[in-house]
């Protein structure tokens, strides 16, 4: 019945593209939209949180990791458990692997484990981030429990010339390089941009998980140590094309390509052989996009084609007596992954447009150990079908709905429907009111389904059902602008997939828990001009629960209703620059509340983890000569100079430095 | 106006010297009062989460009924490590095995007080004493025993246990049990063996093949030594198949006799109450078998869990009063609890530990 549900839905979205070369205008369109503060009340984004970050906080934090932006300027909660590891990304209270990620419309999550490490992406590859929280992420691709998040670039088609070249030097052997050459015209645009990353991370700092007794005073004392085995090392290139082959057609085709290695620094208890326990993580990434897009008057259709190839190893070795380093773990992955994609948006009346789109991803991946000869090999297809309707109701209401089909390998999942409402209760007053309600399910991964050992190819999707309602309200006055956004969300996860240790020893994802996430998010972006002084300022404060609400023979009961481990109730960041006549002063604060280490929320020293304050500070001169800019910018993280620890009590470091050094000639086109 | 300035510049060079965050509270100790503390208790290992650092120890004074929970930071302000193991006492010392720091922590056993370590070792496992100045050292990745002499805290050599095979195919050493001058050694991970090393020598001297995994061994009262194997796993290149209970002729290294499992079931945790006539192990719920039994083991203690996964850890049982400690280790991702019975399996008492409790070491008996 699902089977001939979905053909029937096939169908009809081949009728609709029978007008596929009729006029109409597209996803990407909306998406464009939401940029421009004033347009608050907007058929296509009825209902839908979406935010797209600043581009004043772009260019502050270019020379940085993504994981660092999103952190320290936007509500998605950043993870890493020790410094310059892994970083992962989460909404509302939910799991990295809830967080889908498109670059230019190609997904970028891991086929395997579903999630991406933004600290591996330089803010100075991106143009545009669009943040969908919550149901909002169901424009975008299903799968996104917690949210989307969406990695652009875009053509500056007044461009003649640009030539930008960056450098960083910075504590703890901080070394990295951007180079980034725009060239074109009206109608031709080439971007070129190479970088080269390294730091070796070795810090110092009192190892207080060693102990070693005074010989004098019998006292226990601790070790001045170093961060070893941290050292990281990435280079990539990023090459885009874009033209507008008339006024009504652009193609574009983007490239990149990157190549990462990271040691992961061992646990600071660590008292094992110098050469033993190393950690060490491969990443070489090859990405393809190339897209067509059709505006008119009354319509926008787009095709998309994208390509990825993403080879991952991760090595633990050992040092042997007698053998020396031997290989304990070699675990490679290769994914390559297709898609294609097809959408087609049209103004049908005054007040009402249809847009459909079909989308279709085929992925093989191969996993294997070299070492315990373990792995598996598998493919999967999904063809996914999303028909939205947007409609204004006079000049108060807009409403979008939005419906999802998908063929996910053998399996049909249930429609994923979302339904959107914008109330304006005053054409005066320039505030809008949100109400959003959906239904979103996120297949398994293929290491939850085929790992080995523990893969469970009987796991079944989880299924989120979400509200949401909010404000958005856009206050200028003279030289002020205020733009405060407040949402609240319910959201119930079943079927939440986590892994368990089973009795025979490994560990096996199991559909044992319901998760239920509620909370309140308030938002507000300002700016204040006045003759050369501009002073900018970005907040955000989110306060949520994440409740297990498991199945207690399986957590015990003392775990049911708690918050869940490692996810912050309380998370807030403030982002301000200051500028006058070419000097800048950057400031940002991040906090996250108290975390709980354990499943059960236990009080007390090991199991509560303190709040997080951070703060940075940069300040700098920008000079404009002629068509040449140069910007010197001094940053200085942990400002005061705080001593911590990450979640896993791995050190972090104290106060250190980035000298950032930028130089660009810029020759605009001639009118 | 001034008066102003001054007031935000102080605020400022305040807010440049203060710390927000309150690192201190990770390295606060609990009172630790041990006045009266009796001479009968047990050990309980709290092996941690892999990678946490939160390993911990515990200790039960049985005799005043009272529970000294992570005992070793309190008494020392430095934490454990990562994913501790087990533990041995000799003389007055007690020596902890922490599998992922790399080493073997010494402390008093009577006021847990730091003593000293041993370093350097790959992925030390269990400790087992051949005498004072010697001391085996089971490892997982070293492809050799270690020997250590634990008066001078140093590594003092190695029994070369290369195999010849593949890397990963490499005898992982665990547990150590000594008949006479012989110890035996299962290899748990991806190996069927129980290897025999001649403690005078120094030397491996023989291998006993038994089922896949064997992971936990023990000695009955006539020298018999029991292996749980658990068979492996689905997709294991190594193999799979039924759990197995082996029981082992230490004179002639012989399998003498063998209990088959199902497939999904997993035998670890073997040990013997205090007359040694009677096995305990775990296989989700925890079994008890006479050794000179023909029978079948039966389930003495049922698991309250329904699912196969999480729950009971390890199993001890009191070589005084025969009573049964099991821990449950809950969803391992949170404080466990210790579930003690008397010997007729009754619930008697509920104790609560720290993260992952596995392993139990009586004293003073």
């Amino acid at each position: 019945m699902n089977k001939l549900r979905f053909k029937a839905l096939l169908i009809l979205s081949t009728l609709c593209f029978s007008g596929f070369a009729q006029e109409n205008k597209d996803t990407i369109r909306i998406r464009e939209v939401i940029i421009t503060d004033q347009m608050l009340f907007n058929p296509e984004q009825a209902g839908m949180q979406v935010r797209t970050t600043d581009s004043i906080v772009l260019q502050n934090k270019q020379g940085q990791a993504l994981s660092e932006l999103l952190s320290e300027n936007t509500s998605v909660y950043i993870k890493n458990f020790s410094y310059g590891s892994l970083a992962t990304a989460s909404f509302r209270g939910t799991a990295a692997s809830h967080t889908r990620v498109e670059w230019n419309e190609l997904p970028i999550n891991s086929p395997m484990l579903g999630m991406v490490d933004f600290s591996l992406i330089p803010v100075n590859l991106i143009d545009e981030i669009s943040i969908h929280e919550g149901s909002s992420s169901i424009t975008q691709s299903s799968g996104g429990l917690g949210g989307a998040i969406e990695l652009k670039n875009k053509a500056n088609w007044s461009n003649r010339l640009s030539l930008e070249y960056t450098q960083g030097i910075g504590s703890f052997h901080n070394d990295r390089e951007y180079f980034k050459l725009e060239t074109g015209n009206r109608t031709f645009q080439s971007k070129t941009r190479i970088f080269r990353i390294s730091a070796l991370n070795d810090f110092t700092f009192i190892n207080k998980s060693i102990g070693e007794i005074d010989p004098i005073s019998g006292e226990i004392i601790h070790p001045l140590d170093t961060n070893t085995n941290g050292g990281f090392f990435s280079h990539g290139i990023m090459q885009e094309f874009y033209k507008q082959i008339n006024e009504r057609n652009i193609v574009s085709l983007q490239y990149w390509g990157q190549k990462s290695e990271r040691n992961l620094p061992r646990i600071s208890s660590y008292e094992g052989p110098d050469n033993s326990s190393v950690n060490s993580y491969h990443e070489e990434s090859h990405r393809v996009a190339f897209s067509w897009k059709r505006f008119t008057g009354i319509s926008h259709s787009s095709y998309n084609a994208a390509f990825e190839y993403l080879d991952i190893l991760y090595t633990l070795d050992n040092e042997v007596p007698g053998l020396g380093v031997v290989p304990v773990n070699n675990s490679g992955s290769n994914s390559l992954r297709f898609l294609q994609s097809i959408s087609h948006l049209r103004t049908l009346t005054e007040n009402t447009e249809y847009s459909v789109e079909l989308h279709h991803q085929y992925i093989v991946v191969s996993s294997m150990d070299t070492v315990s000869l373990q792995g598996y090999q598998k493919s999967i297809n999904t063809i996914s079908l999303r028909n939205s309707l947007f409609r204004s109701f006079g000049k108060k209401v807009n409403a979008a709905l939005i419906i999802r089909s998908e063929l996910h390998g053998e399996n049909t999942r249930p429609l994923i429907p979302f339904l959107g409402i914008d109330y304006k209760p005053s054409d005066s007053l320039p505030l809008v009111l949100k109400l959003s309600a959906a239904s979103n399910f996120h297949f398994p991964e293929l290491n939850d389904l085929y790992w080995t050992p523990g893969g469970n190819p009987h796991l079944e999707p989880e299924h989120g059902i979400s509200i949401e309602g909010g404000l958005h309200y856009f206050y200028k006055r003279k030289k002020l602008t205020i733009e405060p956004v407040l949402s609240v969300w319910q959201s119930n996860i079943s079927n939440w997939i986590i892994w368990l240790p089973s009795v025979q020893g490994y560990w096996e994802p199991q559909n044992i828990s319901e998760v239920k996430t509620n909370g309140i998010q308030l938002c507000i972006k300002a700016a204040y001009d006045h003759s050369n002084f501009r002073l900018l300022a970005n907040v955000n404060y989110s306060f949520g629960n994440s409740l297990n609400m498991g199945d207690t023979t399986t957590w015990g009961s003392e775990a049911y209703g708690k918050q869940l481990s490692f996810i912050p109730k309380q998370a807030a960041n403030a982002f301000v620059q200051a500028s006058w006549k070419g000097f800048f002063i950057n400031y940002s604060h991040n906090h996250y509340g108290e975390r709980f280490t354990s499943s059960s929320n236990e009080p007390g020293r090991r199991f509560v983890f303190y709040p997080y304050f951070m703060n940075n500070i940069a300040l700098g001169k920008k000079l404009n000569y002629q068509n040449f800019q140069a910007i010197a910018e001094l940053k200085v993280n942990n400002l005061f100079n705080e001593t911590y620890h990450s979640l896993l009590i791995q050190p972090m470091p104290e106060r250190n430095f980035l000298f950032m050094l930028r130089l660009k000639y810029t020759l605009p086109c001639k009118n | 106006m001034q008066k102003l300035r001054y007031t935000i510049l102080i605020v400022f060079v305040f807010m440049l010297v203060s710390s927000c965050m309150h690192d201190e509270e990770l390295w606060q100790q609990d009172p630790l009062n041990l006045e009266n503390l009796s001479n009968r208790g047990v050990f309980i290992i709290n092996e941690g989460n892999f990678m946490y650092d939160n390993a911990s120890l515990s200790y039960y004074d049985i005799e005043n009924d009272t529970m000294y929970n992570d005992v070793f930071f309190n008494a020392n302000a430095l934490p454990l490590g990562d994913v501790a193991i087990s533990m041995q006492i000799h003389g007055d010392l007690a020596y902890i095995v922490v599998n992922n720091s790399g080493k073997i922590y010494i402390i008093n056993k009577n006021n847990f007080s730091y003593e000293g370590k041993i370093t350097g070792l790959t992925s030390p496992r269990y400790i087992h004493f051949i005498s004072d100045e010697k001391a085996y050292v089971s490892d997982l990745y070293a492809r050799a025993i270690t020997i250590v002499n634990p008066q001078t805290q140093s590594i003092t050599g190695y029994i070369d246990l290369n195999n010849g095979e593949s890397q990963y195919y490499q005898h992982p050493t665990e547990e150590m049990i000594q008949v006479g001058q012989y110890v035996f050694v299962n290899c748990w991970s991806y190996d069927n063996k129980i290897l025999v090393i001649d403690s005078q020598t120094d030397a491996l001297v023989d291998s006993i093949t038994v089922g896949i995994q064997p992971r936990s061994m023990a000695l009955d009262k006539n020298n018999n030594l029991w292996a749980g194997c658990d068979g492996g796993f689905q997709g294991s290149t190594y193999g799979y198949e039924e759990a197995s209970l082996i029981k082992i002729n230490t004179s002639t290294f012989q399998v003498e006799d063998t209990w088959t499992f199902d497939l999904e079931d997993d035998i670890g945790r073997l040990c013997m109450n205090g007359n040694r006539d009677t096995l305990f192990f775990l296989n989700k719920d925890v079994y008890c078998f006479p050794v000179e039994s023909s029978g079948a083991p039966q389930v003495l203690i049922q698991s309250p869990y329904q699912s196969s996964f999480t729950g009971f850890n390890g199993i001890g049982v009191d070589p005084l009063s025969s009573e049964i400690y099991v821990a449950d280790a809950k969803d391992f991702n949170q404080s466990g609890r210790i579930i003690k019975y008397n010997p007729d399996a009754l619930p008697v008492d509920t104790l609560n530990c720290g993260v992952i409790p596995s392993y139990f070491l009586f004293t003073h008996y």
